[in-house]
Parts: structure tokens; C-alpha cells; sequence
């Protein structure tokens, strides 16, 4: 079996978009949205479990979530799913926002730029 | 053995001749399953049978699919299983069984009703005491302005109706992966306590109910080599215990593999090891998914518990009104006028007294589809002003929406897009204020008839 390291894999100690590691996609439920992020590789789980944390989804959204982020693993997708609650202005016909159903927010966090790692960070 | 099930409809406004496309293909599936009931179809669905007592069901089923394909469909032996049915299954039943008789061709129809539960509402508040299920405002402030109420059923009482012969169903609403789940159920057999089958059968309906989102449309990954002209809409072929391939028709575009199948898994999901519907508890974290041909991909290892004790119940409810306009500023500054626009309709607003609950204003080009999260920029070659507003009165909303043309002369310059627009005008707000109610309080209904 592979271990999902590819050769074209960004090493931690480079900054890396998202989007360069993972894929993803986003939608609704009423007033809550998800974004669903799969890891390219097992390396790029294994980073994207320690940098892309729901504090950093979070803060990314900022004053469009009243609630909260919450993060699930996905480990046999290598994948995560980010849960925010009372983030789409009331949802479906009520919120006023263009995208009221949080479908682009999946490609915003494929944007976000994960710092380099320093080596004692990636002890597991 | 294994059962092929079709999908020919992700929402009410996929495109229309997709069961024409399926047909034309060389692939063949026993079941045809077509999915319209986003949740915020059910508010334009309520509209629609304000307006005319008979409507309130998706009527592209009936323009689209019965009309031009019910005769074919049978010939083939292929079974339809839809909630098209909307708010009155019992209407598009009647209209399906006049196609067949223009058509001289023998259907049994069947609805599945029982999910209706606005009349109930107060009198199930009153016992159990609803409570809401995402934020804190509680039923009383909902009560009154309740248009319609419907319970996400499960898949038994689709697989009863395909047991008693059945060749359309016509639910009304229903949880989308019960349309997949009930032909499963009918042709194996497998029973409520069967959690992993059940489990597996809600996961093939999951996958499919979006339609062509599973087959390579909307995915993320290296989509620019993605052919997105006659993207084929999926199929899935379930087997008696559970294992399934997901693939499409030879020939078509779009894509399927590890990543468009994993992309949709995670579509709309909560807890992915809590995924309920009145069957089963689903654990999205269990299946294996492996690319085993050519657009095809296997899925093995789903895991399923007892369901919950409840019913998912979707109340929507009168609020207010919105109104939405645009205008277009091009360069220079294209974002810079927009905003002065933006300024001017506001302090209109306060003058004109507008009664308003919030208003939002918003750039395209800029930050319209990722607010905050959007990188800060100023050289757009053009910004187009979207401002929205909601509030409880609607004539206040239409003069609202006489703010956005005169701009065109008394505003910041280089601005168009008049021709598009004009005087937007308000639209009544139906809100979701999902809730639970015990199982026991649920009665489905299977009506089937010629």
C-alpha cells in the first residue's frame, strides 16, 4: 500500500495553499452550512489535521458566523467536515446574502495559506 | 443479482431533458429516481398553491418526464420513484394518471402521503412541546404565521407502495435518500433492523440525489479537465448485501471517481457518524471508497445503528419580505461608486422612513460570495452593487425598490445594467423553523391506484 506520500507533495516547511493538498464542497442545512475538505494524501491529512483546526475556519468567516465551527474527521475519506451553526443570515429564502446557501465557502477555504511547519510541530 | 437505480433530477430546475438523455444512453437501470424538494422549493411550492388549489407538486416531473417519457419508461420496465409530489401528491398523481390514459399505456400510480403535519401543529406543541431544532426562538413566535409543516418520512413506505405494484411513486416529502433506499428495501427484502443494508441503501441514495454533483459537476479537483457539456447523471447498482458501484453512461461527460464520489458523501452533512433519517443512523466514516474501472467506483463497508425516536419536521413560516436590486460601475474605482451607491440607497432609507429590519449590500466582483473571507482589493475592472433588504412591509420594500434606477442619473458615474433590472420588486420570505416530533405521532399513508 502507498502511504499517500506523492513526490509533488509541498514539504511542512513550505507554506501551502489548501487547495494545493485537498478539494472540497460546501452547502446548507436551514441556517447552518458544512464544508467538506478531502486531503489529497495522507501526508496532507495528516498536516491539514494540525493546521486547519475549526478556530482557523472560524476566524476565516468571522462576522458570518454567529454560532460556532465545529470539526469532524473523516479519516477514511482523509477528510474533514466543518459544521457552522448560525452562519448564513437566517438561511435559505431570509438571508440576504448573494450566496445564501454557503455554496462558494467550500473554494474560500481552498484559499486559505497554511504557514510552513516547524519541525517540532509535526512530531506525532 | 443487483439493483440499478437512476437519478434524473438533482433539484427542481436541473435540466429538463435528462431522462431523455438516460434513455438515449445505452445504460440500463430498473429504477428511475427523480429528486425536486430543496428546502427552499417547499416555499415556492406554497406559493404556487395559493395561487391555483392544483399545483404545489414540481411540475417538471409531470412537463418533462411523464408527458414526453411515461410510455417508454414502462415499456422498459423501468419503475419512477419521485417527491415530485411536493405539497399535493395527490394533484400530480392525478396529472401522471391522464398522461397515461393520452398515452393508452397501464400504470399503476401510488402516493405516499402522511408527512403533512400543519394542521396537527398546535395540538403536537400542546403535548410534547416542540422545540426548535437549530436556534432558541421557540414555537410561539412561529405559531402564527405557519404556511406549511411536512416530516422528513423514511424509506418503508416507498418500498410498501413498489410492493403493491406500483410503477410511479409520488411522495411528498420524504428524506432524499429514502427515494433510493425504498426500491432497495422492496427488492431484498431487508427489514428495519437490518441497520448496515439500511445504512448502505441510505448511502447510494445520498450519493445520487444531487444528480449530476456526483459525477463530476461542482467538484474542486482539477476541474478545468472536467467535460461539463452532457455530464451524465448517475447510476448506482446496489447488491443484496449492501456493497454498490457508483458509475454513469458510457459516453457522457463529466467524471466519476474516488474524489466526485467523497466530494458528495460530505455534501449537506452534520455529525458524519450521525447521519439520521427515520430509518437508520448512518456512520458516513465507515465506507470504503475505491476506484475499480473506468468511471466507476466501489463502495463497501457501510454501517448503519437504530434509528432516533423522532421525526425531522420542516415547519416554514411567514416572515417579512426582501427585496433585492443591482446596478453595475465600471472603472475606475468601480468599488468605490458602488459603495457611494450603496450610501445614497441607504440614507434614502432613513429619510423616506422605510421600515426595514436589515439591509446588506454587497459587490460583485469583489466580496459577494465570501464576505469577510474575501482578500481586500481595490483594482476591479467593474463592481456590480447588489443591495438587499428585508422587513415586515411589503409596500415599504416596493419603494425600495424604486431607489436602484435613479441612480442611474443622480448617482456616482459610469454605472449600467438598467436594461437587467429595473425596479426590483419585494418577494414574501418563507422561513424554516425545523423541529422534532416522536415517531409515534407520524402516520404514512401508501394510496395506490390505476
Amino acid at each position: 500500500m502507498s502511504n499517500g506520500e506523492s513526490e509533488a507533495a509541498p514539504s511542512p516547511e513550505q507554506a501551502v495553499r489548501v487547495g494545493e493538498i485537498a478539494y472540497g464542497r460546501s452547502g446548507d442545512k436551514a441556517n447552518t452550512f458544512n464544508i467538506g475538505i478531502i486531503a489529497e494524501s495522507e501526508a496532507a491529512y495528516r498536516r491539514l489535521d494540525r493546521q486547519l483546526t475549526a478556530d482557523r475556519v472560524a476566524a476565516l468567516f468571522d462576522a458570518f458566523v454567529d454560532g460556532s465551527v465545529t470539526r469532524y474527521r473523516l479519516p477514511n475519506l482523509l477528510g474533514f467536515n466543518f459544521v457552522a451553526s448560525e452562519a448564513l443570515d437566517g438561511g435559505g429564502q431570509f438571508s440576504l446574502r448573494y450566496d445564501s446557501q454557503g455554496k462558494t465557502y467550500a473554494a474560500a477555504v481552498l484559499q486559505l495559506e497554511l504557514p510552513p511547519e516547524s519541525s517540532e510541530g509535526r512530531d506525532e | 443479482m443487483t439493483v440499478r437505480i437512476a437519478n434524473a433530477a438533482g433539484f427542481w430546475g436541473d435540466y429538463p431533458d435528462a431522462t431523455e438523455r438516460l434513455l438515449a444512453s445505452d445504460a440500463t437501470f430498473e429504477y428511475l429516481q427523480l429528486e425536486y424538494l430543496a428546502e427552499v422549493t417547499m416555499g415556492v411550492l406554497d406559493r404556487l398553491r395559493d395561487r391555483d388549489p392544483e399545483k404545489g407538486y414540481a411540475t417538471d416531473f409531470v412537463d418533462y418526464v411523464v408527458a414526453e417519457h411515461l410510455s417508454e419508461l414502462i415499456d422498459r420496465g423501468v419503475r419512477v420513484v419521485t417527491n415530485a409530489g411536493g405539497l399535493n401528491p395527490s394533484s400530480c398523481a392525478a396529472r401522471v394518471r391522464e398522461h397515461a390514459a393520452e398515452q393508452n399505456v397501464d400504470v399503476t400510480v401510488a402516493t405516499v402521503t402522511g408527512d403533512d403535519l400543519t394542521d396537527q401543529l398546535d395540538g403536537l406543541h400542546a403535548e410534547y412541546g416542540l422545540e426548535p431544532f437549530e436556534d432558541d426562538t421557540p414555537y410561539e413566535d412561529v405559531a402564527d404565521d405557519i404556511v406549511t409543516a411536512a416530516a422528513y418520512l423514511g424509506a418503508f413506505p416507498v418500498a410498501s407502495a413498489l410492493d403493491a405494484g406500483a410503477d410511479v411513486v409520488i411522495t411528498g416529502r420524504v428524506v432524499d435518500p429514502a427515494l433510493a433506499l425504498g426500491p432497495l428495501i422492496h427488492e431484498y427484502g431487508w427489514d428495519r433492523t437490518q441497520y448496515d443494508r439500511l445504512a448502505a441503501g441510505t448511502v447510494a441514495g445520498h450519493l445520487i440525489e444531487c444528480g449530476t454533483q456526483v459525477t463530476g459537476g461542482n467538484s474542486t479537483r482539477e476541474w478545468e479537465a472536467i467535460e461539463y457539456d452532457n455530464v451524465g447523471y448517475p447510476i448506482v447498482e446496489v447488491d443484496a448485501d449492501g456493497g454498490m458501484r457508483l458509475t454513469k453512461p458510457d459516453g457522457t461527460g463529466g467524471e466519476v471517481s474516488r474524489a466526485t464520489v467523497a466530494q458528495q458523501l460530505v455534501y449537506e452533512i452534520g455529525d458524519p457518524q450521525a447521519y439520521l433519517t427515520p430509518d437508520v443512523a448512518v456512520d458516513f466514516t465507515a465506507p470504503d471508497i475505491t476506484e475499480v474501472a473506468g468511471d466507476t467506483v466501489a463502495i463497501t463497508g457501510c454501517e448503519g445503528s437504530s434509528p432516533p425516536d423522532s421525526y425531522k419536521v420542516s415547519v416554514h413560516v411567514a416572515n417579512g419580505y426582501r427585496v433585492a436590486g443591482n446596478m453595475l460601475y465600471s472603472r475606475p474605482d468601480a468599488l468605490a461608486k458602488a459603495e457611494r451607491a450603496a450610501a445614497v440607497i441607504e440614507s434614502r432609507i432613513e429619510e423616506r422612513g422605510l421600515s426595514v429590519w436589515e439591509t446588506r449590500a454587497e459587490f460583485v466582483g469583489h466580496d459577494a460570495a465570501h464576505g469577510p473571507a474575501a482578500p481586500d482589493r481595490d483594482d476591479h475592472n467593474e463592481v456590480l452593487l447588489r443591495f438587499a433588504a428585508r422587513g415586515p412591509d411589503r409596500e415599504d420594500l416596493r419603494r425600495l425598490g424604486t431607489e436602484f434606477a435613479p441612480l442611474s442619473l443622480a448617482g456616482p458615474p459610469s454605472v449600467t445594467g438598467l436594461t437587467d433590472s429595473g425596479r426590483p420588486r419585494p418577494r414574501p420570505i418563507i422561513d424554516v423553523w425545523p423541529t422534532l416530533v416522536p415517531q409515534s405521532v407520524v402516520e404514512p399513508e401508501v394510496s395506490v391506484g390505476e
